[in-house]
C-alpha cells in the first residue's frame, strides 16, 4: 500500500458516481465498447435473410418514393441536382441520424436485464451503438457513391470540392447530437414514460425541418430562413451536398454554430445520464 | 488482519407501489420541501422497518436499514436471511447496479460481482466470443481473458463446441461456460449470488472446489449470498444474519447458520390442530388433533439436543372402526426425505375401535444430527393406501453439543449420526 494512495480505492456512497462525467471510465474500457460494436454487428447480419444485401437496397427504395412523392408530384427542386443522388444524400445522412438517435434514447430500456445484474460505465452503450451503426452508414453510403459515380459517368455536371474533407466532421456532429440528445430522452423516459410518444412524433417531424427533401436554397421566406437555420442539422446536410455536388450553401458559422450545440447536447446528456443511471434499476 | 469492505451506516430505500403514477407530483413536493423550505424529506420515515406481512404506514420502505459491519481481507462472509430480509440489496449495492439511499461502502480493492451467471451472452455468437464478452463486462481486460481463455475452456468442458453459437447449447452448457468466466475473475472481493443453484451436481461440486481455491488459496475476500445452507457451511468462515434489512448477528457461520435455523423454527414444534380449520388431516372419520416433537420428559419450549431421546406426541380421534396406521416423513433442511418409519401391527394393533388415541414415537437419543427437520404425515388405511397426507406438519431443531461442552464443534456430515458400535482387539 503506497502511502500517497488513500486504503479504500472502492467508494460507494449516494454521492460517489456523477462527478465528472465519467469520460475517463469510458476510455478505460474501449475494449468493452469494441465488443459490444462487434456483437451488433454480426447479431445484425446473422438474423437477416438478405444479410449485407439488404442495407444497399433499402435506401434506394425511400430513394424512389421521395423522387414520386417530392420531386413529381409535389415538384420541390433540388438545386439542379439529380434527383436521385440528392434525394440519397439526405436519406443516408438521416437513417444514421435518426436510427443512432432512437436507439441511444432507449438505452435504459433495452439495456434493463443487464444493467440489473453487472456495473459497467454505462456509457458504453451509446458509444457503441453509434459506431457500430456506423457499418450499416457506410453501406448506405456505399449505394450513394455508386449512384453518384453512375451520373458522372453520364457526364451530369457534378462538381465535388475541398468541403467534402469535412465529412468525418460532419459525421462526428450527427453522433454526438444523436448521443447527447439521446441520453436526455431516455434518462427522462424512464421515470415519465408518456416522454416516449411525444419524441417519436417529434423525430418525424424533424426530418421535415432539416433539409433533406428540398435544398436550403428553396426556404424563400426569410424568418422562416432564420428557423432553419436554427437546426443543428442544416449545416449538416447543406455542408454535405455542398461538398458533394457543389451546389447548396455552406457557411462556417453555420456549422460552427451545429458543433457548437453538439457539444452543449453532450455535456447536458451525459451529466442527466450520469444522474440517473445510480438509481435507474429502482425505478423500472 | 486488514480490512477489505468497510460498511458505514449504509440504508436502502424503495418505493412501493407503481412508481410511475404520481411521481411527478411527489417529486416537486419532496424538491420543494427539502430545497426550498430546507426541512427534512418527508418521503423519507426513519425507523420504518422492512417486514413484508404488516402494512407500513409509508409508500417507501427500508430494503436495508442501517447496515454497519466490516469485512476482513481473505474472509469468505455468507448473508443468509429470509426472503425479503434485504441479502440482494446488499449485493446490489455492492456491484454498483444500484446506490445506496444513505451510507458509505468502502471496499480496499476491485470488486467483481457475479449476481448471474453468463450475462451479456448472446445466443447468435459463438462459445468463445462469448467468453470475451462476458469477461469483458465483468471487468476483465482483453490480455487476461486471453491469458486464460484456454483454461477457462477447458474448465467449462465445452471444448468442443466452443466455435459453436450459444444458442445451440443445451442449458447445462451455457451455465457452465458462464461459470467458467466467473471463476477466472481475479478481483480482490468477489461478490457471488445463489448462482452455484444451476447446473448438474458433478460441476456444482467443481464450482463450489473453485471457489474454495479462490477463498482459500489465494486469500480473496468473497461474500456468498445462498439459501443452501450446505454450501454456506463448506464455503464460508463468517456469517452475517440479515432480518428485516438490519444486521440480526454476525460471526463464526455455524453458529450464525443453527442461529437462522432455529429462529426459523422454533415455534413449529408444535400443532394444535383442535382449532384449526380446514385441517389436511381431518376427514368426518379421523380427525387429528395433536401433533407435536419434544424431549422426551420435557415441554414443547425446551431445547432438544443431540444427546436427548426426542418423541414425536400424536393425539387424534377416530369415529368408525377402521384398520389404520400412521406413517411418517422425517426430511433434512434441503427438504429431502432421510426416511419413512410407521408403527403398525409390529407395534400395535392397526384394527381401531372408535375413540381417542395417544401415539408417541422415539428417537434414541444421538440418532439425529443437529440440525432443522420436518415431518410429513400420512395416515394409512390397510396398510396400503394413505387417506390423508399433510406435509411439514411440525418441523424442530436438534441443537448441536454446545449447550452441554460450551465449545463449538463443527457439523460432523450427514443427517444422522448412529453410535454403532465399534469392536477393536490387538492382533499381536
Amino acid at each position: 500500500m503506497k502511502s500517497n494512495k488513500p486504503y479504500y480505492d472502492t467508494v460507494i456512497s449516494p454521492d460517489s458516481y456523477g462527478r465528472g462525467l465519467g469520460l475517463r471510465e469510458l476510455w478505460q474500457k474501449r475494449y468493452l465498447v469494441w465488443l459490444f460494436v462487434k456483437r451488433d454487428i454480426t447479431v445484425q447480419f446473422k438474423q437477416t435473410i438478405f444479410g449485407m444485401g439488404w442495407y444497399f437496397i433499402a435506401p434506394i427504395f425511400s430513394m424512389v418514393m421521395y423522387i414520386v412523392v417530392f420531386g413529381r408530384i409535389a415538384g420541390i427542386p433540388t438545386d439542379d441536382v439529380p434527383q436521385p443522388v440528392f434525394y440519397l444524400s439526405g436519406i443516408c445522412l438521416w437513417e444514421y441520424f435518426s436510427t443512432c438517435l432512437s436507439s441511444v434514447a432507449a438505452t435504459f430500456s433495452t439495456n434493463a436485464g443487464l444493467y440489473g445484474k453487472v456495473y459497467f460505465p454505462r456509457l458504453v452503450s451509446p458509444v457503441s451503438v453509434v459506431i457500430s451503426k456506423l457499418f450499416r452508414f457506410s453501406l448506405q453510403l456505399g449505394t450513394f457513391v455508386m449512384v453518384y459515380l453512375l451520373f458522372v459517368f453520364k457526364g451530369v455536371p457534378l462538381r465535388p470540392n475541398i468541403y467534402l474533407l469535412l465529412f468525418p466532421v460532419l459525421v462526428l456532429i450527427l453522433a454526438g447530437i444523436a448521443i447527447g440528445l439521446g441520453l436526455i430522452v431516455t434518462s427522462l423516459t424512464t421515470k415519465y414514460r408518456d416522454l416516449n410518444n411525444f419524441f417519436g412524433v417529434f423525430v418525424s417531424l424533424w426530418m421535415y425541418a432539416t433539409p433533406i427533401v428540398y435544398p436550403l436554397s428553396y426556404v424563400t421566406n426569410p424568418t422562416l430562413h432564420k428557423v432553419m437555420l436554427l437546426n443543428p442539422l442544416t449545416a449538416v446536410t447543406e455542408t454535405f451536398k455542398y461538398g458533394a455536388f457543389g451546389a447548396g450553401v455552406f457557411s462556417w458559422s453555420s456549422l460552427a454554430y451545429s458543433f457548437g450545440c453538439m457539444l452543449v447536447l453532450l455535456l447536458v446528456g451525459i451529466a442527466m445520464f450520469n444522474r440517473k443511471q445510480k438509481y435507474f434499476i429502482d425505478t423500472i | 488482519m486488514a480490512t477489505a469492505i468497510e460498511f458505514e451506516h449504509v440504508s436502502k430505500q424503495y418505493r412501493l407501489g407503481l412508481v410511475s403514477t404520481r411521481t411527478l407530483a411527489h417529486d416537486i413536493r419532496r424538491f420543494w420541501i427539502t430545497n426550498v423550505l430546507h426541512k427534512e424529506d418527508p418521503y423519507l420515515k426513519i425507523g420504518e422497518t422492512n417486514d413484508r406481512a404488516t402494512k407500513g404506514t409509508s409508500e417507501y420502505v427500508w430494503a436495508l436499514r442501517d447496515i454497519d459491519f466490516k469485512v476482513e481481507q481473505g474472509d469468505v462472509v455468507g448473508i443468509i436471511g429470509k426472503n425479503g430480509a434485504g441479502k440482494s440489496t446488499l449485493l446490489k449495492l455492492l456491484s454498483r447496479v444500484t446506490g445506496p439511499t444513505t451510507g458509505t461502502i468502502r471496499a480496499h480493492g476491485r470488486i467483481g460481482s457475479l449476481l448471474e451467471v453468463g450475462t451479456g451472452f448472446h445466443g447468435e455468437m459463438t462459445g468463445r466470443e462469448n467468453i470475451f464478452m462476458n469477461g469483458a463486462i465483468l471487468g476483465m481486460t482483453r490480455k487476461e481473458i486471453q491469458a486464460k481463455l484456454d483454461e477457462i475452456i477447458d474448465f467449462s468442458g465445452c471444448e468442443r463446441y466452443i466455435d459453436t453459437p450459444v444458442k445451440r447449447y443445451s442449458s447445462g452448457m451455457t451455465v457452465r461456460l458462464g461459470f467458467a468466466v466467473a471463476a477466472f475473475l481475479e478481483p480482490e472481493i468477489l461478490v457471488v449470488d445463489e448462482v452455484l443453484a444451476v447446473g448438474d451436481a458433478e460441476f456444482q461440486k467443481k464450482a463450489i472446489g473453485k471457489m474454495k481455491d479462490v477463498s482459500q488459496g489465494e486469500g480473496r475476500t468473497v461474500l456468498f449470498v445462498s439459501h443452501n445452507m450446505t454450501s454456506i457451511r463448506s464455503l464460508c468462515t463468517t456469517g452475517v444474519l440479515l432480518e428485516k434489512g438490519c444486521v440480526k448477528q454476525i460471526g463464526q457461520v455455524d453458529a450464525i447458520v443453527s442461529m437462522y435455523l432455529k429462529g426459523d423454527s422454533e415455534v413449529f414444534n408444535y400443532k394444535n390442530f383442535e382449532n384449526i380449520v380446514g385441517s389436511a388431516l381431518r376427514s368426518p372419520e379421523f380427525d387429528m388433533l395433536e401433533i407435536g416433537v419434544r424431549k422426551k420428559g420435557g415441554t414443547y419450549d425446551d431445547v432438544m439436543s443431540m444427546t436427548n431421546d426426542i418423541e414425536v406426541y400424536m393425539r387424534y380421534s377416530l369415529k368408525v372402526k377402521k384398520n389404520l396406521q400412521i406413517t411418517l416423513h422425517v426430511k433434512n433442511e434441503q427438504g429431502e426425505a432421510i426416511f419413512s418409519c410407521s408403527g403398525g401391527d409390529r407395534c400395535y394393533p392397526c384394527e381401531h375401535d372408535p375413540g381417542e388415541y395417544e401415539q408417541i414415537m422415539l428417537f434414541p437419543a444421538n440418532f439425529f444430527n443437529w440440525g432443522t427437520y420436518a415431518l410429513d404425515v400420512y395416515i394409512v388405511e390397510d396398510r396400503e393406501h394413505s387417506i390423508l397426507r399433510d406435509y411439514d406438519v411440525v418441523t424442530f431443531t436438534v441443537a448441536n453439543r454446545a449447550h452441554e461442552i460450551g465449545t463449538f464443534m463443527g457439523k460432523e456430515p450427514g443427517d444422522i449420526t448412529p453410535q454403532f458400535e465399534f469392536k477393536e482387539k490387538m492382533l499381536n
